[in-house]
């Protein structure tokens, strides 16, 4: 039984809302972080299903890419995140804010 | 049936890996006896403590280091399967992201960001 | 297996600044371990001063190749799957990114120094955030794309929080980063979408299979602008841009306004010709009130900042909407105005960003508009640079700020004229009105320069060598470009922006 492409793209697109609101309505640093993580991962998922359906390579080599960039930017952020812990000597990021959100 | 032999073969060759390296470590192993050895999740890091406190660095630049170089490796699953019918001219072409890699390591290396004190 | 036609020729620039960004860290390690240097001691400020100069050579290099390839017929990298395109838009816009970020090396050594972050990694950052802008701009393939942006993005997150002991570095540096992080994954799913709908990557096929009935396509066409708009800063996804230049390194906000925003724009610039085409009639209102919002919101929030470096953030949040008037024309008129404005305001906004850093000292950056009273008496050379860039920004006739408006509104009358559109004239008289506006505060700059005693505190310190000449290069730009924009325009005629389509055509 094969699984339909449409039913992938639902679960991509749910997690990419997930990963969306995430972003918008939380305000700890990590969970945004995360929901990032999922916003890019749904983008993954998508791109591997259309590969499927199109029967063409360009999905998958993208997603590749993705992944790499994702985790780029996953070192980057976790650096960004300890100096800032350092400087602040806490883990709660929302209470003091020198710029405005 | 044969062809469920590489499977077996696999598993094997998996179980005996884990058992060799529980021996190995049980042999060869310092016994050391300490409060941090007993905790159930030993990572480094205690596991309650105060959020308003300072925190070993060192980890997180490894664990940084080794998200790179993890995710990296990842192009080079694809050209591992062609390999082959790329012959020389795939080495040529995957040459120029090898040596990117290389020179970060070299640069982490010499920057000391490898050493643990 | 037979090996790919490639043209390496082609690409060769973006080579050099790969092999620099490469070799950088390797000279910064070298530069640490040595003791001496002929007989004499390596110091940590002359260690900066080798890296910011390999930089600046490096750049250079890259910067004569794209010269030469600017007036050469457009090649592609490989030429069965076009996906980098070096034509004359994609030159011009190489140029002025190497300008930019070549001003900005030179005067980075002295910069760092007196912040105390002097540290070899910045210029291997900076290398490799140029070699992405370049991408960016060359890229006709969505993959292309984002590796670009991502390539780009990913080492100014980092450089915004290059003072890493300052906590409002991190700060601006963690709000880039989760803003852009934000606008990459929207850009990012936008792609898939339009993958999905097309399956293809190449801007040019999937302008050629547009279904405009098509629902997963639109979608995925608003997420990548979304995505695109939030990188060039336009209202409403400009919030964070005042917030993240005014924490970063002055220099390095100086180069996250301009070179990125040329960059970003870039990429629009080519979205919108190869693949939005058929789309244009959907998109023109939301980027017509797209445009008027920047500029208006730009101008009037401007007004009432204390900070210099938040005010030019605003400013050049002002700035991104002309040049949105100028795409909305559409004409290859509005697309060459756009692309020698987007040079006139590098050249000013680097400047009046040079002018701030330079006043920093000591650890500590001055960038209040305050801090700049009584300039004129103490340091007539910064008062007057900064002057030429605030009076070019507003627009005053005989600099570069008032050409490039004047092109971009002059093909905004003609087109209007042309189509009997009134939107179109209606947007022209917004935007002079909002340069009327923007007099307000850009002139404040030097009346607080030259009007007002300044504060009681440390004496200014002598303005490096090199940043003295990076200052007077952006000045006289500046004016040069003002007076003889025709001369400039030779460069402009020789980019024969739309010639893409025939080298283009031939992908299959």
């Amino acid at each position: 039984m094969e699984i339909p492409v449409g039913h992938y793209q639902f679960v991509a697109a749910a997690l990419f809302m997930i990963g969306v609101v995430g972003m918008l309505v939380r305000r700890n640093v990590i969970v945004m972080f995360m929901s990032i993580e999922l916003m890019l991962n749904a983008a993954n998922l998508s791109f591997v299903a259309w590969s499927r359906l199109w029967d063409s390579i360009d999905g998958q080599i993208f997603v590749f890419m993705v992944m790499v960039v994702a985790a780029a930017e996953v070192a980057v952020g976790l650096a960004i995140i300890i100096s800032l812990i350092r400087n602040r000597d806490s883990v709660n990021i929302e209470e003091a804010s020198l710029l405005k959100w | 049936m044969s062809e469920y032999a590489g499977l077996g073969l696999f598993m094997a060759l998996g179980a005996g890996t884990i058992l060799l390296l529980l021996v190995l470590t049980s042999v060869l192993g310092p016994r050391l006896r300490f409060a941090e050895k007993d905790e159930p999740f030993e990572c480094g890091e205690s596991p309650l403590v105060s959020p308003y406190r300072r925190f070993p660095v060192k980890f997180y630049m490894v664990a940084i280091s080794f998200i790179i170089f993890d995710l990296e490796v990842v192009f080079l699953y694809p050209w591992a399967v062609v390999f082959r019918d790329l012959g020389w001219y795939g080495l040529l072409v995957a040459a120029p992201f090898l040596s990117m890699l290389s020179i970060a390591l070299a640069y982490e290396w010499m920057k000391g960001a490898l050493e643990w004190d | 297996m037979t090996a790919p036609d490639l043209d390496l020729g082609a690409v060769a620039p973006l080579c050099v600044v790969a092999v620099g960004a490469a070799l950088m860290p390797l000279l910064d390690v070298l530069l640490g371990r040595t003791k001496t240097f002929l007989s004499r001691p390596v110091t940590a400020a002359w260690a900066g001063t080798v890296m910011s100069l390999a930089t600046t050579g490096v750049l250079s290099i890259a910067l004569v190749m794209c010269f030469d390839a600017a007036g050469a017929a457009p090649r592609t990298f490989n030429r069965d799957h076009p996906m980098i395109l070096m034509d004359g838009m994609t030159s011009f816009l190489n140029i002025v990114i190497l300008i930019g970020s070549l001003l900005t090396a030179l005067a980075s050594g002295k910069f760092l120094a007196d912040l105390a972050i002097n540290r070899g990694e910045y210029y291997a950052l900076l290398l490799a955030a140029v070699l992405g802008m370049m991408l960016l701009v060359a890229s006709t393939n969505l993959m292309m794309l984002f590796v670009g942006l991502e390539l780009m993005s990913i080492p100014i997150y980092a450089m915004a929080g290059f003072r890493r002991d300052s906590l409002r570095s991190n700060e601006s540096a963690l709000k880039y980063f989760l803003v852009g992080s934000f606008a990459s994954g929207i850009l990012l799913y936008g792609t898939a979408l339009i993958y999905g709908a097309t399956g293809t990557l190449s801007l040019l096929e999937i302008g050629a299979r547009f279904d405009v009935d098509d629902p997963v396509l639109l979608i995925g066409s608003g997420l990548l602008l979304v995505g695109l708009a939030f990188k060039i800063a336009t209202v409403p996804f400009h919030q964070w841009a005042p917030d993240v230049y005014e924490g970063a390194p002055t220099l390095v906000s100086g180069l996250m306004a301009t070179t990125v925003k040329v960059a970003a724009f870039g990429a629009l610039l080519r979205v919108f010709q190869m693949a939005f085409g058929p789309i244009d009639d959907l998109l023109y209102p939301a980027l017509w009130v797209m445009a008027v919002l920047t500029m208006t919101v730009g101008n009037v929030m401007a007004i009432i900042q204390q900070n210099t470096k938040r005010m030019l953030a605003y400013s050049s949040v002002a700035h991104t909407g002309y040049l949105l008037v100028g795409i909305l024309v559409g004409t290859q008129v509005g697309i060459s105005a756009v692309l020698f404005y987007l040079l006139a305001y590098t050249f000013m906004t680097l400047g009046a960003f040079g002018v701030v850093a330079v006043l920093a000292h000591a650890g500590r950056e001055r960038e209040r508009i305050a801090d700049l009273a009584g300039l004129a008496n103490s340091r007539i050379f910064l008062a007057a640079v900064m002057t030429i860039c605030m009076v070019s920004l507003a627009g005053i006739p005989g600099t570069a700020g008032f050409m490039g408006k004047f092109y971009i509104f002059r093909a905004v009358v003609e087109q209007a004229i042309a189509t009997e559109s009134s939107s179109l004239l209606w947007l022209a008289v917004i935007g002079v009105l909002n340069s009327a506006i923007s007099l307000v505060y850009y002139l404040r700059v030097p009346m607080v320069m030259f009007m007002r005693e300044p504060e009681p505190g440390p004496e200014p310190d002598r303005s490096g060598t090199f940043e003295g000449l990076v200052l007077a290069v952006c000045a006289a730009a500046v004016i040069l470009l003002g007076i003889w924009p025709e001369d400039l325009n030779l460069i402009l005629t020789r980019v024969d922006v739309l010639h893409w389509a025939s080298v283009a055509s031939a992908s299959p």
